[in-house]
């Protein structure tokens, strides 16, 4: 071998290492700085999360049979770690069938595998057909409650601080009967308490419609059927709570609401409000802080798309994915509608960011439904994944190149462009079913977001992130003193050098589904975080400084961090 | 034959056809002038027409519809020949006048049109690179060099000229936008792009108007033997002529023309033709409207002759026009099975079927009709068109494409919107953009062509290619509202409020009931600061929402009713079915179809009163004569013969009009 062929193979030896690893330019593979790619897999039978969603399917399609269900995340029993819900839907045509539906609660080992506690919990299937849920402390005992929607009535159990639930849905005065989609739970009128919104889609009181061709029976569009007004309950302070939907100016039978998420779009301290609606013009309600919301999703751009037609509105986060402090809003869709991101201008604008982001093209062969906002590789920018599915089980007989079962999606932010990396990122997102909701948080306490996806007629899915930690992270959870027990609605500004990262703590969000309540940022490779603000509903700010990476902390109003621990080694 | 998109001059071929008949051709032996020379371009022009007339007329005898065109075909086809020589003649004249005198930059263009006009194109393309030789500051030479070229699949010759071109002419906008596509053609991405750039920039908004007026509607020209217009139906030749077209458009002429003179011969329509003849009779009555004197010749022409299948052909139209559904098809399943080299009787067996609810016996015909007949492009288009109706869209795509694909004579304009609509509903997007683009390719004037595809090109996050050809569409059409509400939507996305503002506000004044112009006209001003002026526009827009999604809401009521009437229909519950259909009247009180649906299942009920209720109101809305069959039918069942009568007689002769109509066009 001469020295120039030793030459030679050296130098191919180093192009076929920078193959291997992917760092040629423009590479779609995603790293960390010094690490293989961030794969999310799939740990639901190793975790035992054995539920499996009953829809009901039958020959007469009814609508609800193609919604469900929802999950979340939530730390019922306080001991710091994630447990899970999961809602089940029932049936219809089988009583047989709806008799054996129930929803399920999950506590968390702290070891990688979850106990079913709901024999326990005293959560039994409601009396409707189960749709979504969402959680909030609404009556301040430190205890985080359980709000269930349904197609009937839905239900409120409180939590009773021993490991179980206690119905209270007819005394707290909440048992909305209705075809009920995403809720949530927020302080709209900032007096320390949390109040509740409820979605709704149809009206289906005078009876399901046939649709479909003479040769096969599908699933309505929403089109057939008027919709049904959405509901505001506020808190009463005493358990109860009151119906103010036509007083505080949310009440309309225009939507058909699917997905909910509240958020200080325009930063003036009052929570707003979005809901997603279903092939009508989606509602952006702001908060006027006299008790009642103003509708300007029109005039704010977010009604509907560019294009002036109004889409399939599903799931819906808010979360600033541009860095500039201010809440974007995405928003999924129909399969060929593409989904829609919304940038925030300030000035109560939005743009429609969705062709300048590169999510058009991206996500236009798929029906989305669950979608979260999450920085998933903690490089201090906010990425998206989306939960997909269709509605339709013989959606290829109307058309071919449609499919029933979706994969799911993963968007990386490279400066403001989303790059759909699902397929590089694991089985997780490799799974191709029919998803509905989907939830981040972290269940194993390492410092990187995990996902939760449910799917339809079947079991859901728990994906770990493995990797993400690699870059350095701070969870926050905060605890309210003024403010209603779990922060909710409060404002998180983190600061590491010149760039800032903004979070807005929401109890239900996406599709059905809830996130982690507990804050994540991503630090990339810093390793304190400079400053921390908080701006509590009650108006109180809080600042902290010089934090340590790499750790959950807990914060009390006015106090403070008052708890540490660092990440769970793995 | 390829079609190329080149400006149109002025000075050429159309205009100067005025000129053969003032201007008189000289002796061979004087000098020739240029006006003399344009002259004779413009006659070589007359005796293209003659040929492309004598063309049209072999088309139409080709389809076959009364069983009598063998004839025809003959006499076109001699026609093609003489008029083929008489063209050639004239060029050989041409050309020998020229030889004669002194050749300036003039003369090679005008010989240099008369070999375009003739598809001699390397020739043409010879004698326009002479002419630019001879004057380098002459645009059109240049110009009609890239069209030769393009012709002759030069894309990059072609970019070069039209760049040439364009720099001559730097107000002819299109120059650039062609230089753009022929570059892209020939694989040089980046230069179309920055090339596509610069005809952006060269139009902006408030040029179009006199842009578009310099232009006359018609900014490119199209070198063709037969005009594409858009909105029409394909026409494809039988798969027997099919080798012989296809010479056609490769610009082989003479051999086409000798070719069909072969095919001729062995035509089902020439086969054993003897005028006078039971079939010639029959076919002749058909043609005149006499539909019963038809059968009894056709009858008659088969008990002679049972195993000649033209004969069950047309006697199956006979029976069609006689509304003997069944019949009809068993004479055409007999003509199939003396004859299986019959294509016409295949297409025309499917129809029937098709037209019989029996889609799927339909399409087993036409299947095994392209394995039989792979060239015949009428048949895949007529698979295309039923697997749509059957929602098979990506079989409907598939026969679709293989029909383009066998030189439709004219409808390439209507086949590739087709296909690329079909794609577009599939989101296979990269097809949908190659289909809408070949679509523009075809029919470059074609204003709708271009926004369709910009459309897609929008939705694909393609904005300089979506800007590039709205902006071709209104060169095309400057007063297409949809297009401006277009750039205004580009415009929005891309945070250009200043330029959303002003295509959506052009768009709004040529439509003010345009949703999507008024929504982005209100979203700009928003954006700009001019919050009052966007709150009215938005405010506008609502308005229109709200009417449109009242109309939506009741065209999906209505879209039930008659889809659970369908399902009835199906299960066989025709009191369920009309009480369905009345339940839609309400909601379309002016379709006569609403009617004469109601009134035929009335019928099927027995309820033949409320039938005839329903069947004359549908009259009164100008239903189709079918209405008066189903009177007369209802009239008999009541005992009220002379109505029944009256409204036999009215059906039968308006048969028989259309058949005599048709005769006559045929």
């Amino acid at each position: 071998m001469t020295a120039t062929g030793t030459r030679a193979r050296l130098v191919l030896s180093c192009i076929v290492a920078i193959v291997l690893l992917g760092l040629q330019p423009g590479s779609n593979a995603q790293t960390t700085a010094d690490g293989p790619p961030i794969l999310f897999e799939d740990i639901t039978q190793q975790a035992g999360i054995d539920f499996r969603h009953t829809n009901g399917a039958s020959p007469d399609k009814h609508i609800v049979e193609t919604m469900g269900s929802g999950g979340l995340f939530l730390d019922y029993d306080n001991d710091g770690w994630l447990d899970v819900f999961l809602v089940d839907g029932g049936s219809l045509a089988d009583p047989q069938a709806a008799a054996r539906a129930r929803h399920r609660l999950y506590r968390n080992r702290r070891n990688g595998t979850f106990e079913d506690v709901t024999a326990a919990s005293g959560i039994v299937r409601g009396r409707g057909f189960g749709m979504g849920a969402c959680a909030g402390d609404y009556d301040n005992d430190g205890w985080i409650d359980l709000y269930v929607t349904s197609d009937g009535p839905s239900d409120l159990y409180r939590n009773d601080g021993r490991g179980s639930f206690t119905n209270v849905t007819q005394s707290a005065g909440v048992g909305w009967v209705g075809l009920s989609t995403s809720c949530a739970f927020a302080d709209i009128d900032r007096d320390g308490d949390l109040d509740l919104f409820v979605a709704n889609y149809v009206d289906l009181t005078g009876g399901e419609k046939y649709c479909g061709d003479n040769r096969v029976r599908a699933y309505c569009r929403p089109d057939v059927y008027k919709g049904a007004p959405n509901v505001l309950y506020r808190n009463n302070g005493n358990g109860t709570f009151t119906d103010v939907t036509k007083q505080a100016g949310v009440y309309s039978t225009a939507g058909k609401g699917l997905g909910v998420v509240f958020g200080d779009y325009d930063d003036d301290g009052l929570p707003d409000l979005f809901v997603a609606n279903d092939l009508v013009p989606n509602f952006l309600y702001h908060n006027e802080g006299t008790g009642r919301f103003r509708e300007v999703a029109l005039l704010a751009g977010v009604a509907i798309a560019s294009d002036a037609k109004p889409r399939a509105g599903m799931g819906t986060d808010f979360g600033d994915y541009d860095g500039d402090g201010r809440l974007d809003l995405v928003v999924t869709n129909f399969e060929l509608e593409s989904h829609n991101l919304f940038r925030n201008l300030g000035g109560g604008l939005f743009a429609d960011a969705t062709a300048e982001s590169g999510l058009n093209v991206a996500t236009i062969p798929f029906l989305g439904f669950g979608a979260v906002f999450l920085d998933y590789d903690n490089d201090g920018d906010l990425d998206l994944a989306i939960a997909n599915g269709h509605v339709l089980d013989n959606t290829s007989h109307f058309r071919a190149n449609s499919r029933y079962a979706q994969r799911n999606l993963l968007l990386r932010n490279d400066g403001g462009r989303l790059r759909e990396i699902g397929l590089l990122s694991g089985k997780g997102f490799a799974l191709e079913k029919v998803s509905r909701a989907l939830a981040a948080g972290d269940i194993d306490n390492d410092g990187d977001l995990d996902l939760l996806v449910t799917n339809n007629g079947e079991g859901a899915d728990l994906l770990r992130n493995d990797g993400g930690q690699r870059n350095n992270a701070l969870v926050v959870k905060v605890v309210g003193k003024q403010s209603n027990r779990q922060g909710v609605g409060a404002r998180l500004r983190l600061v590491v050098g010149s760039k800032a990262q903004i979070r807005e703590i929401k109890s239900g969000s996406g599709y059905l589904s809830q996130s982690d309540l507990r804050q994540h940022f991503g630090l990339g490779r810093a390793t304190e975080v400079d400053r921390l603000e908080i701006r509590w509903p009650s108006g109180r700010i809080d600042v902290l400084q010089k934090i340590a990476a790499n750790s959950v902390i807990t914060v009390v109003e006015g106090e403070g961090v008052t708890a540490r621990t660092p990440f769970a080694a793995r | 034959m390829s079609l190329s998109m080149v400006p149109r001059l002025n000075r050429l071929l159309g205009s100067l056809l005025a000129l053969v008949v003032t201007v008189p051709v000289a002796p061979l032996a004087a000098q020739l002038t240029p006006e003399e020379a344009w002259a004779t371009v413009a006659e070589a022009n007359q005796r293209k027409q003659i040929f492309v007339g004598a063309l049209r007329q072999l088309t139409v005898a080709l389809a076959g519809t009364f069983g009598d065109e063998g004839p025809r075909v003959r006499s076109s086809i001699e026609s093609l020949d003489a008029a083929l020589a008489e063209w050639d003649r004239s060029i050989l004249a041409f050309e020998a006048r020229l030889r004669q005198a002194s050749r300036p930059a003039e003369f090679h263009m005008a010989l240099g049109a008369v070999y375009l006009d003739r598809d001699r194109m390397e020739e043409a393309l010879r004698e326009f690179i002479e002419a630019s030789r001879l004057d380098p500051s002459r645009a059109d030479a240049h110009t009609f060099q890239a069209l030769s070229s393009a012709l002759l699949n030069k894309p990059t010759v072609a970019a070069q000229a039209l760049a040439k071109a364009s720099s001559l002419n730097p107000g002819n906008r299109a120059l650039l936008y062609s230089e753009a596509r022929q570059l892209a053609l020939a694989g040089q991405p980046d230069q179309a792009g920055e090339t596509l750039r610069r005809f952006i920039q060269s139009l902006p908004l408030q040029s179009i108007d006199r842009s578009a007026s310099e232009a006359g509607g018609a900014p490119f020209e199209r070198v063709a033997l037969l005009r594409q217009v858009a909105g029409v139906a394909p026409i494809f030749p039988p798969a027997l002529y099919a080798d012989a077209f296809k010479l056609l458009t490769q610009g082989a002429y003479r051999e086409a023309v000798d070719r069909m003179k072969q095919l001729a011969a062995r035509d089902p329509l020439n086969d054993g033709w003897s005028q006078g003849d039971e079939l010639a009779r029959g076919s002749a009555a058909l043609r005149n409207g006499d539909v019963q004197s038809a059968l009894a010749h056709l009858k008659a022409a088969i008990e002679s002759a049972p195993s000649r299948a033209e004969t069950h052909r047309i006697l199956a139209v006979a029976y069609r026009e006689n509304d003997q559904r069944d019949k009809s098809i068993e004479e055409l399943r007999t003509a199939i099975r003396l004859n299986p080299r019959d294509e016409r009787a295949r297409i025309s067996l499917a129809d029937a079927l098709n037209a019989a609810g029996q889609d799927g016996d339909a399409e087993r015909v036409l299947r095994e009709a392209t394995e039989s007949f792979p060239a015949a492009g009428q048949v895949h288009y007529n698979l295309g068109r039923l697997y749509r109706l059957m929602a098979k869209n990506l079989d409907a795509v598939h026969a679709f494409e293989r029909a383009a694909a066998l030189n439709p004579l004219v409808g390439l304009d209507n086949l590739y919107e087709t296909i690329g609509a079909i794609h577009v509903v599939e989101g296979n997007f990269d097809s949908a953009m190659d289909a809408l683009q070949k679509r523009v390719d075809v029919s470059p004037n074609n204003a709708e062509a271009h926004r369709k595809l910009g459309e897609v090109y929008l939705q694909q996050n393609r904005a300089d290619e979506a800007l590039g050809e709205f902006l071709v569409a209104l060169l095309v059409d400057p007063r297409s509202a949809q297009t401006y509400a277009g750039i205004g939507q580009l415009q929005l996305q891309r945070g250009k409020y200043v330029e959303a503002a002003e295509a959506s506000r052009r768009a709004v004044a040529l439509d003010p009931a345009l949703r999507a112009a008024r929504y982005s006209l209100g979203s700009a001003l928003l954006r700009l600061g001019r919050t009052e002026e966007g709150r009215k526009e938005i405010f506008e827009f609502e308005q229109l929402q709200a009417e449109a999604r009242a109309r939506e809401e009741r065209e999906w009521e209505l879209r039930l009713i008659r889809q659970a009437a369908s399902v009835s229909l199906d299960k066989g519950d025709y009191e369920q079915v009309a009480e369905q259909l009345r339940k839609a009247i309400p909601y379309s009180p002016d379709d006569a179809t609403a009617y004469v649906s109601l009134g035929a299942v009335l019928k099927r009920l027995g309820r033949h009163a409320e039938a005839v209720e329903n069947f004359n109101k549908a009259l009164d809305l100008k239903a189709g004569v079918d209405v008066h069959r189903l009177l007369a039918e209802s009239y008999e069942a009541l005992g009220r013969l002379e109505d029944s009568q009256r409204h036999r007689e009215i059906y039968t002769r308006a048969k028989e009009e259309r058949l005599r109509a048709l005769g006559g066009s045929r």
